[in-house]
C-alpha cells in the first residue's frame, strides 16, 4: 500500500492510499518532536517507497522564454537556466507550457523551485535514517491540472481556490488546461462572512498580479472555482462575488472527490485529502526530487525487478519441469499399454505362423508373381474378332482383294508399326491397349471408275468403323491420290488396271481386359 | 554513507533469490527433461515393436489370404513354367507339337536371349523380377484360320506364359491361284515369352 506525505509549512500529514481514497494516518508537526514522533511510526510501518507532496508558500513559479530546442538540448538549456534562477535550492522544476506565436517562436518555460530547502531536507534525513526510499517530490499546484476535466472546465482562463491545512488558501492560474501560476495566501477567517470576502480580495489580488505578469490580458475574463464543502457550497449561492472580469463557482468537494474515485470524502473543506488521493491515484512524475533523492527508490525498483524475475524464473520453472514429469509420466502409461498390445498380437501371430504351411513373405512372394502373370496376360489379341469383322467386311465388298494384313499390339492407338522390342522400347513387352491393323488390298475387277473404286473402298471402311471395339477405320491409301496438295497424273483409259487400283486401310481397335 | 546512497546490500537478497531460483529451475528443468526423454526412448522403442509385430501379424494374415485364394493359380503358373528358368525345350516341343497339328507347311523359329523387365505398368516386387524372350515365327499355311487354330493350340498346350504382339500375313499363291495341297499364306509373327524368377537369384551382369 503506498504512503504519501503532505507537506506544508506547519505539519507533515501522512497518509495511506486505499482503492477508494486515502486514509490519514497521523499528522506530525514540522519541528524535532514530530520528526521524531514521524521516524517512530515510519519505523514501524512498511518500507515501501513514499510519494512527497508539497503545498509550501516558499514555491515559487517563474514563467520564461527560452529559444526553442528540442532532445537533450532543451533538457540541458532548461537545467542550466533554472538552476540560474534559483541557485539556492536543488529542489526545482521546469515544464514547457507554451510557445511564443510570433518572432523566434521562443519557448515558454514554467519553472519551479521551492525555495526554502529546510522546509524539506529534514523530512528527507528522517526518509533516509528509517530507510525508506522516496519516489519523488511532487508540486500540490502542478497537480491541480487533474481537476479541470472533471470539473468541467471549459474556460481558457481559470484560477481555482482550495483551502489548505494549516490556515492557506491556495490560488492556481491555469491556462489552456496548463498550471501557469499558484500563491498560497495565509488564511485568517473567524467567520463566514470573512471566508467570503477573503477570497473575493484574494482573487481579486491573483488577477491584478496575473495581468502584471501578462499571463492575463486586461479584457480577458477570469473564471474562478472555489473548492468547498456541501454546507459553504449552500452558503455560497447567496453571496454576490462576482465582478465585471470575474465569475465564482463553487464546486463542492465530495461530489468532485465522488467523481475522481474517491468514495467517502471526510466531512472538510480542505482539499489536503483530495489531492494526496489525485498523487496516489494517478502515475504524476516526480518534481523536485534529484537523482540522489532518487537513489533509495531505484535500487527499491531494482529490488522489486529482481525479485518479480525471481519469481518469474521459479514459477517458469517449476511449471515446464511439472509439465516434462507429467509428460514422461503419460509416455510411461503408454508404454505399459504398448507393451500389453505388442505381447497380445505377438501371441496371435505365433497362432497365425504355426497354421501357414509356408513362410509369409513365400507367399507374398506368390502373390507378386500372380500378379506378374495377370498383368501380362490382361488385354490379348482377339484374333477371332478381328479376322471375322475384316473377312466379313470383304465378303460385302466382293470386288475388294486382301493382299496383305499386318496388325500388332500397342500401348498408342497412333503407333504405324511395331518398333523393335528391346531396352530402347522396354514398355511394348508390357500390356498393350490397341490392336492397330493395316490391310493392303486391291479391286479384283477395276473398269477404270476410281470413283466406283473408290466408294466401295469407303463403304469397305464405313462398315469397319461401325464393328464394335473399333475405335478408328481410316483409308490410307486410295488407288488414285486426289489430294489438292498432291500432283497428279495418269491416262484414262476404257478397261482398267487391277495392279493400279491398289488401296491400304488402317483399323485400331481397343482391347478389352481379360479375366485370367 | 551519503543521503541516499544507492544500497548494494539491499539488492543482494532479492539478486540472490533471483539466482537461487535460476539455479533451482535449471536443475529441475534438465532434470525433467532427462526423465522425459528417457521414458520418450522407451516409449520410441515399444512403438516400434508394437509397429514391427503388427507388421509380421499382418502379413501373416496376408498370407493365409494369399494361400487361400491364390495357391491353385500359382501351382498353374508353375506347371506352365512361368516361375524360374525358362523352359525353352518345352516351348520349342509345345511348337512343333501345335505346327503338327493344324498342318504348318513350314515353321521356322528364333529365340532372342532373355532380358530382365522393369516397367511402369507392371511395377516391383521385392520377391520376383519378370523377364522376357522375344520369339519370332515364320510360318507357312494352307489357310489364315490355320494361324488361329495354332496359337490357340499353343495356348492349350500351357507350356507357357506368353502373348502374341504381331503378325504379318500375305499371300504365297502365285497366278496359279489357291491350292489346298501346298502353302497359300505366308505369316510373320512376334510372341513374347514371360517368366519370373525369385529376385535372389537373379544374376547380375559382370560387366
Amino acid at each position: 500500500m503506498s504512503q504519501i506525505l503532505y507537506v506544508t509549512g506547519q505539519s507533515i500529514t501522512l497518509y495511506t492510499k486505499s482503492r477508494s481514497g486515502v486514509e490519514l494516518q497521523d499528522r506530525f508537526t514540522c519541528d524535532e518532536a514530530g520528526y521524531s514522533s514521524l521516524r517512530t511510526t515510519l519505523s514501524a510501518g512498511s518500507a515501501n517507497p513514499i510519494a512527497i507532496l508539497v503545498d509550501l508558500i516558499e514555491e515559487e513559479f517563474r514563467e520564461e522564454s527560452l529559444p526553442h530546442t528540442l532532445g537533450r538540448d532543451r533538457s540541458r538549456l532548461h537545467a542550466r537556466h533554472a538552476g540560474k534562477l534559483f541557485r539556492s535550492t536543488p529542489f526545482r522544476s521546469y515544464r514547457v507550457v507554451g510557445r511564443q506565436k510570433s518572432g523566434r517562436r521562443d519557448d515558454q518555460v514554467l519553472f519551479t523551485a521551492l525555495t526554502n530547502r529546510d522546509n524539506i531536507e529534514p523530512l528527507l534525513n528522517v526518509l533516509h535514517e528509517v530507510g525508506i526510499p522516496v519516489s519523488g517530490i511532487h508540486s500540490l499546484p502542478v497537480l491541480t491540472r487533474c481537476l479541470l476535466k472533471p470539473m468541467g472546465v471549459k474556460n481558457n482562463h481559470a484560477l481555482i481556490i482550495s483551502s489548505q491545512p494549516d490556515g492557506g488558501l491556495r490560488e492556481t492560474f491555469l491556462r489552456s488546461g496548463k498550471v501557469h501560476f499558484s500563491r498560497l495566501a495565509p488564511v485568517s477567517e473567524k467567520t463566514l462572512e470573512d471566508y467570503w470576502r477573503l477570497v473575493s480580495s484574494e482573487a481579486q489580488k491573483t488577477q491584478r498580479y496575473l495581468h502584471t505578469l501578462r499571463l492575463l490580458g486586461y479584457n480577458e475574463p477570469l473564471e474562478v472555482y472555489v473548492l468547498m464543502d456541501k454546507d459553504r457550497t449552500v452558503a455560497f449561492e447567496r453571496q454576490q462575488l462576482d465582478t465585471d472580469s470575474m465569475s465564482f463557482s463553487a464546486v463542492d468537494l465530495a461530489d468532485l472527490s465522488q467523481q475522481l474515485g474517491y468514495k467517502h470524502y471526510p466531512q472538510t473543506h480542505y482539499s489536503d485529502a483530495l489531492f494526496s488521493y489525485l498523487l496516489g491515484r494517478n502515475a504524476i512524475r516526480n518534481h523536485y526530487a534529484g537523482p540522489a533523492h532518487l537513489r533509495g527508490f531505484r535500487a527499491w525498483q531494482m529490488a522489486q525487478g529482481l525479485r518479480a524475475a525471481a519469481w518469474l524464473v521459479a514459477v517458469g520453472g517449476s511449471t515446464l519441469a511439472g509439465m516434462n514429469t507429467v509428460d514422461g509420466m503419460l509416455m510411461q502409461e503408454e508404454k505399459i499399454q504398448i507393451e500389453q498390445a505388442t505381447a497380445q498380437i505377438t501371441d496371435q501371430y505365433h497362432k497365425a505362423t504355426n497354421q501357414l504351411p509356408i513362410e509369409p513373405s513365400a507367399a507374398l512372394a506368390m502373390r507378386d508373381a500372380i500378379r506378374f502373370a495377370d498383368t501380362v496376360q490382361a488385354r490379348d489379341a482377339d484374333l477371332d474378332h478381328l479376322f471375322r469383322i475384316t473377312g466379313k467386311a470383304f465378303a460385302n465388298q466382293p470386288n475388294l482383294a486382301m493382299k496383305k494384313f499386318d496388325w500388332f499390339l500397342t500401348q498408342q492407338p497412333t503407333a504405324v508399326s511395331l518398333s523393335d522390342l528391346g531396352d530402347d522400347n522396354m514398355e511394348g513387352f508390357g500390356p498393350a491397349r490397341y490392336l492397330v491393323s493395316s490391310i493392303t488390298g486391291h479391286l479384283r475387277n477395276f473398269d477404270g471408275s476410281f470413283k466406283r473404286a473408290h466408294e466401295q473402298i469407303e463403304a469397305l471402311s464405313s462398315w469397319l468403323a461401325r464393328q464394335p471395339d473399333v475405335v478408328e477405320s481410316r483409308i490410307v491409301r486410295n488407288p488414285l491420290e486426289t489430294r489438292a496438295d498432291a500432283a497428279l497424273q495418269g491416262s484414262v483409259t476404257k478397261n482398267g488396271d487391277d495392279e493400279s487400283a491398289e488401296f491400304e486401310l488402317r483399323i485400331v481397335l481397343e482391347l478389352k481386359d481379360e479375366t485370367v | 554513507m551519503k543521503l541516499f546512497e544507492f544500497s548494494r546490500q539491499a539488492l543482494k537478497r532479492p539478486a540472490l533469490a533471483l539466482g537461487v531460483a535460476t539455479v533451482v529451475s535449471l536443475c529441475l528443468i534438465w532434470f525433467s527433461a532427462q526423465y522425459k526423454d528417457t521414458h520418450q526412448g522407451h516409449l520410441n522403442q515399444a512403438r516400434s515393436s508394437l509397429n514391427i509385430i503388427r507388421n509380421e501379424f499382418r502379413l501373416a494374415s496376408q498370407a493365409g489370404d494369399i494361400l487361400n485364394t491364390s495357391g491353385h493359380r500359382y501351382k498353374q503358373l508353375q506347371q506352365r513354367g512361368f516361375i524360374g528358368e525358362e523352359p525353352r525345350l518345352i516351348w520349342i516341343e509345345a511348337l512343333r507339337s501345335s505346327g503338327i497339328k493344324h498342318n504348318v507347311y513350314t515353321l521356322e523359329y528364333r529365340l532372342k536371349q532373355q532380358q530382365a523387365l522393369s516397367l511402369e505398368s507392371i511395377g516391383q516386387s521385392q520377391y520376383y523380377q519378370l523377364f522376357a524372350s522375344l520369339m519370332h515365327l515364320h510360318l507357312d499355311l494352307a489357310h489364315e484360320v490355320d494361324l488361329i487354330r495354332f496359337f490357340a493350340s499353343l495356348e492349350e498346350e500351357q507350356a507357357a506364359i506368353f502373348r502374341l504382339s504381331g503378325c504379318s500375313l500375305s499371300p504365297a499363291f502365285g497366278l496359279d491361284g489357291v491350292s489346298d495341297s501346298k502353302p497359300n499364306i505366308t505369316a510373320d509373327c512376334d510372341l513374347i515369352m514371360y517368366t519370373a524368377k525369385p529376385a535372389e537369384v537373379v544374376e547380375e551382369d559382370p560387366l
